[in-house]
């Protein structure tokens, strides 16, 4: 099934309508049918589409999101509209008729996909959330937008705040996969060295973090199903910390707790990709955009970390200069 | 046809959750998820390019490479600190000098829980419920930080820090078993890593002839000590929320010290049973990375049990033996707040209170069967502002309420200037108290023989003033991290008065019927009264002549003058090398009662700790120890210059992350030395092997 989102209906519309009239009007109509079948080729703006937007629950960062996602859009043409959530119920009607669905989570993505045929754009998930739902739903109208950040980015902040190169340790949960080899390269390209070090489960993170740490000169975490949970996280930062190592980490909270520094998208960065594609006529012709990461990101670092550990971070704007596409 | 939307939902939770077990842990939502806060501003590790005070850190690389196997001994690679040993109480430490048997000059901490004893506010280091093998660091403020610690925190202070129970796993076994009986058996148990509650049980046990007998140049036999000590400690923490956590620890110290001159009677059963024990319990709340709450308690008992015949001395060689009641019985309750925030980008503010209630019971020390009590309450906050990035000033105090010493208050102005982002240079000046101890205040040491008091001891005859050091410093830090090098360099002006010692003094003779008998004019001029009268029913064995007491008084002031440095070189592959060296000098003033004051700093004192990585797993490392001719005051004597060498070499073996390690360590090398008191003491040497096998 072909993941286009607006023409089809629209124009089985019209057709559907001239049939009804007369020749005069049936010939207006044909040549708008024409128009219509042809406007996918044209650089014209993008019809005005009935965007339902799905969350998991109210209130939080899918909150944010939503209300990041109204203010992008206003002005667009499109209009959005409120679906639910999963916790208070999914509005059936406005899911019905929708001509996009933008589901906010996987569990959102996964549960709009089992109930509704629609062209569904996934947001605010990790990318193995989305290669999950895609090896789920091989032939739906499916894309996302996805949190984790490219390989390249992460490696070059790591390579902005440890200019001298030197190894760095990924520590990751075996049962979710071998590291995507990317990585390795995206470290090799910084000047670093990727050293992976697999642990089987949350019991293991401190054994797995002592063969690791004193080869390595930073730890680089990553969200993984298993080691991303509130105690192993806090045994990796005390860990690290009794090694003397920097963490860089993923999100805003795991810097707050105490990793050096981390590349991230917010909600809002989401929101602005999303309305980005959404203002934008050309690129897919209506076609749900390729799955890929957010390209807006935003750094963090803690500089009192930096500061205990004796680590020079580059001011903000420096920093953002070497990561390349950030705020801070 | 359409369900109803409640319909709806609940067809989607029920489908949703039987087809996409995998999603149930959301992990997506990481991203957002809160993280414990682990590492607040406040519990990391201040850099020295940013401390107000002259900080020296000993890591646990330090630690297991120089060999020592006691808290006291490690504190000998800090600059000027002094570190000796005698065979008749606890080791003692100090800080440039003015050290005796009970130096109570330095404040001592575990995990944030003062330690320093109630009574004489000494550190009864070896007592500590605490093993090396469960210190992470140890962090040296290494001059008076009253500001921050109040009282007591007058030379030094000391904060021992355990390793966090999250990051260990497992179990350990260690054994080290070496000459002269000695042995030092270990282990360690830790829940698995991931758990709700992440906790460790620790204990040893340990026992050593630390000083044997020998007969000195007059035929006299010297005192030997053996000991034998458990420890057991528990400590668990748990995150209740991402932002907060909880703490428990509690733990045991359970020794036997014999000690004594064989053949002495005195001593035939000076059989020392010693017990210390704990709770502490900690709330950490934090609001975030450089915002966070404590509140802690803590409780901790003491309880010594020393032999109960002793020698009493009355004046010129007379001496009487009795039999006494001098069993101790401490507690200190201790609670307190502290709360830690920035105020926008230059400000960072820190503020808490606390209350403290302490308690000594020792009969014929105080000559009352009662317990005495005293209360202690302070307030204590610092102020950060850096206007400019090269410049921090930090402006702290304490003020503080004792029984036993009134209101006092300890300021602190520090200035750190940054000259590169990798050095700084300190400025910084205040002033700082030591309060009299429950000793000193309430003291009426007693010697009875059928329930009179016969003689007297040590005496509280006067309100003693807190002893008082107004000191100035600038210091130099460079924290080199391409070249491996770290550079502390200190020098420093204390003033000191209102200087705490005791003194002979001596009692007015007492007739049979209970009359003081007049001295005549002219008699005995040298003699200090003591500057009370005795207790009623005082009745002295010399009917003809004063006895001798002891008694506390505040006693004139000095200035010490000295410059320290430490280097701390580091080369992965290579190994690393600690230099620091400290010169001292002291300049007594008038009206100081000891001149030994003046020689009880070394010239010089110096540490090297050299640690070379071998091939193969092979780890060698070499402490020098040196120190130039001193003087411990009181108990102690002059020491002569000496040094001593430990050797250390270990091979680790087992899978690449196990703690397995195998060693043997040779302390003194070069032999016996003069420790504490030259003619009485020697340090015995040691020779051991060790074996750690982890799990």
């Amino acid at each position: 099934m072909s993941p286009s989102l607006w023409p089809s209906r629209i124009c089985s519309s019209l057709a559907a309508w001239g049939r009804s009239v007369g020749a005069f009007r049936r010939a207006i109509v044909l040549l708008l049918f024409v128009v219509c079948l042809l406007a996918p080729g044209l650089a014209a703006p993008a019809l005005a589409m009935q965007v339902a937007l799905a969350l998991p629950q109210a209130g939080g960062v899918h909150q944010t999101f939503a209300e990041a996602l109204q203010r992008a859009l206003a002005g667009s043409g499109h209009t959005l509209l409120a679906a639910g959530n999963l916790a208070d119920g999914l509005d059936q009607a406005v899911l019905e008729r929708a001509d996009l669905i933008i589901a906010a989570g996987s569990q959102t993505a996964a549960t709009v996909l089992e109930h509704y045929r629609r062209p569904t754009l996934a947001v605010m998930l990790s990318r193995g959330q989305w290669e999950t739902l895609r090896a789920r739903h091989p032939h739906a109208a499916l894309s996302a937008i996805y949190l984790d950040q490219p390989a390249e980015r992460q490696m070059r902040l790591v390579g902005a705040v440890l200019p001298r190169g030197g190894r760095i340790g990924l520590l990751y949960s075996s049962g979710s996969g071998e590291p995507d080899p990317e990585l390795a390269r995206a470290a090799t390209a910084a000047g670093l060295k990727l050293v992976p070090e697999g642990v089987a489960q949350a019991g293991e993170v401190i054994a797995g973090l002592e063969r690791l740490l004193p080869n390595v000169d930073a730890l680089l975490v990553l969200p993984d199903p298993i080691l991303s949970a509130s105690n192993p996280a806090r045994s990796i930062l005390l860990t690290s910390y009794r090694f003397r190592r920097p963490i860089f980490a993923f999100s805003r909270a795991y810097v707050e707790a105490g990793a050096l520094a981390a590349v991230f998208s917010t909600p809002e960065d989401v929101a602005l990709d999303v309305a980005d594609w959404l203002r934008k006529p050309a690129p897919g012709t209506g076609r749900l955009p390729p799955a890929r990461p957010a390209s807006s990101c935003e750094l963090a670092v803690n500089r009192q970390v930096a500061r205990s550990l004796n680590i020079g971070v580059p001011p903000d704007a420096q920093l953002r200069e070497l990561v390349q596409g950030c705020a801070s | 046809m359409k369900r109803t939307l409640r319909q709806s939902v609940l067809c989607v939770h029920v489908v949703g959750a039987a087809l996409l077990p995998s999603f149930a842990a959301s992990a997506g939502d990481f991203f957002f998820d809160d993280i414990p806060i682990v590492l607040t501003a406040s519990r990391l590790a201040q850099s020295p390019l940013d401390a107000p005070a002259a900080v020296t850190v000993i890591d646990r690389e330090m630690i297991a490479a120089s060999g020592f196997t006691e808290i006291h001994d490690l504190l000998r690679l800090v600059p000027g600190f002094l570190v000796a040993q005698w065979a008749g109480g606890s080791p003692t430490v100090a800080n440039h000098g003015l050290g005796d048997a009970y130096n109570g000059r330095i404040k001592v901490m575990i995990d944030g829980r003062t330690v320093n004893s109630p009574l004489r506010g000494n550190t009864n280091w070896r007592e500590l419920p605490i093993r090396v093998d469960d210190v992470e660091r140890i962090e040296v403020v290494r001059g008076p930080n009253g500001a921050a610690y109040g009282a007591n925190a007058f030379q030094g202070v000391v904060n021992i820090i355990t390793r966090a129970p999250s990051t260990e796993d497992g179990a350990t076994l260690i054994s080290r078993l070496g000459q002269d009986g000695f042995y030092d058996h270990g282990f360690r148990l830790s829940g698995a890593a991931g758990g709700a509650v992440d906790w460790r049980l620790s204990g040893s046990r340990r026992a050593a002839t630390t000083f044997r007998s020998f007969a000195r140049r007059d035929g006299s036999a010297t005192p030997a000590e053996h000991l034998l000590v458990d420890t057991v400690n528990f400590t668990a923490s748990t995150q209740l929320t991402p932002h907060d956590e909880l703490r428990l620890q509690l733990g045991t110290s359970d020794g036997t010290y014999e000690r004594g001159v064989p053949g002495i009677l005195s001593d035939a059963d000076n059989q020392v049973r010693s017990r210390a024990d704990y709770i502490h319990m900690a709330w950490l709340h934090s609001f975030g990375a450089e915002s966070s709450f404590a509140l802690q308690y803590y409780r901790q008992t003491e309880h010594s049990r020393p032999g109960s015949l002793a020698v009493v001395e009355l004046g010129g060689s007379q001496t009487r033996l009795a039999m006494v009641d001098v069993d101790v019985d401490t507690t200190r309750d201790d609670l307190e707040l502290q709360y830690s925030t920035r105020l926008g980008a230059a400000w960072q503010i820190m503020m808490g209170a606390g209350v403290r209630q302490e308690s000594a019971r020792s009969p014929d020390t105080f000559n009352t069967r009662d317990t005495l009590y005293a209360r202690h309450a302070q307030v204590f906050g610092s102020l950060g502002w850096q206007p400019l990035e090269w410049l921090k000033i930090d402006v702290g105090g304490t003020f503080e309420r004792h029984d036993y010493s009134g209101e006092l208050f300890s300021p602190r102005l520090a200035v750190n200037l940054a000259l590169s982002p990798q050095s700084s240079m300190r400025l910084s000046g205040g002033v700082a108290y030591r309060a009299p101890t429950l000793l000193q205040s309430d003291a009426e040491q007693v010697y009875r023989e059928g329930g009179v008091i016969k003689a007297l001891g040590l005496r509280a005859t006067q309100q003693l003033q807190p002893e008082r050091v107004r000191y100035a410093e600038i210091g130099y830090v460079a924290l080199l991290a391409d070249l491996g090098l770290n550079l502390d360099v200190r020098v420093f002006h204390e003033r000191y008065d209102r200087y705490l010692d005791d003194r002979t003094c001596w009692n007015p003779i007492i007739a049979p019927d209970g009359s003081v008998v007049a001295l005549r004019p002219g008699a005995t001029p040298r003699r200090p009264d003591c500057n009370a009268p005795p207790p009623a029913g005082y009745v002295p064995y010399l009917q003809s002549g004063q006895q001798r007491a002891s008694e506390f008084l505040n006693s004139g002031s000095f200035v010490m003058d000295g410059a320290e440095f430490s280097i701390d070189w580091r080369r992965p592959g290579w190994g690393r090398i600690v230099l620091s060296q400290a010169f001292i000098e002291i300049d007594a003033g008038k009206g100081v009662l000891d001149p030994d004051i003046v020689v009880s700093a070394p010239q010089a004192v110096s540490s090297l700790l050299l640690i070379k990585d071998l091939p193969d797993r092979w780890r060698a490392s070499i402490g020098y120890y040196h120190n130039e001719k001193m003087m411990w005051l009181n108990q102690g004597d002059v020491v002569p210059s000496r040094d001593r060498v430990d050797v250390k070499l270990a091979r680790s073996f087992g899978p690449a992350r196990s703690d397995n390690e195998f060693a043997i360590t040779a302390q003194s090398v070069g032999g016996r030395y003069p420790e504490f008191h030259e003619g009485r003491y020697r340090a015995e040497p040691q020779l051991f092997a060790s074996l750690r096998l982890s799990w």
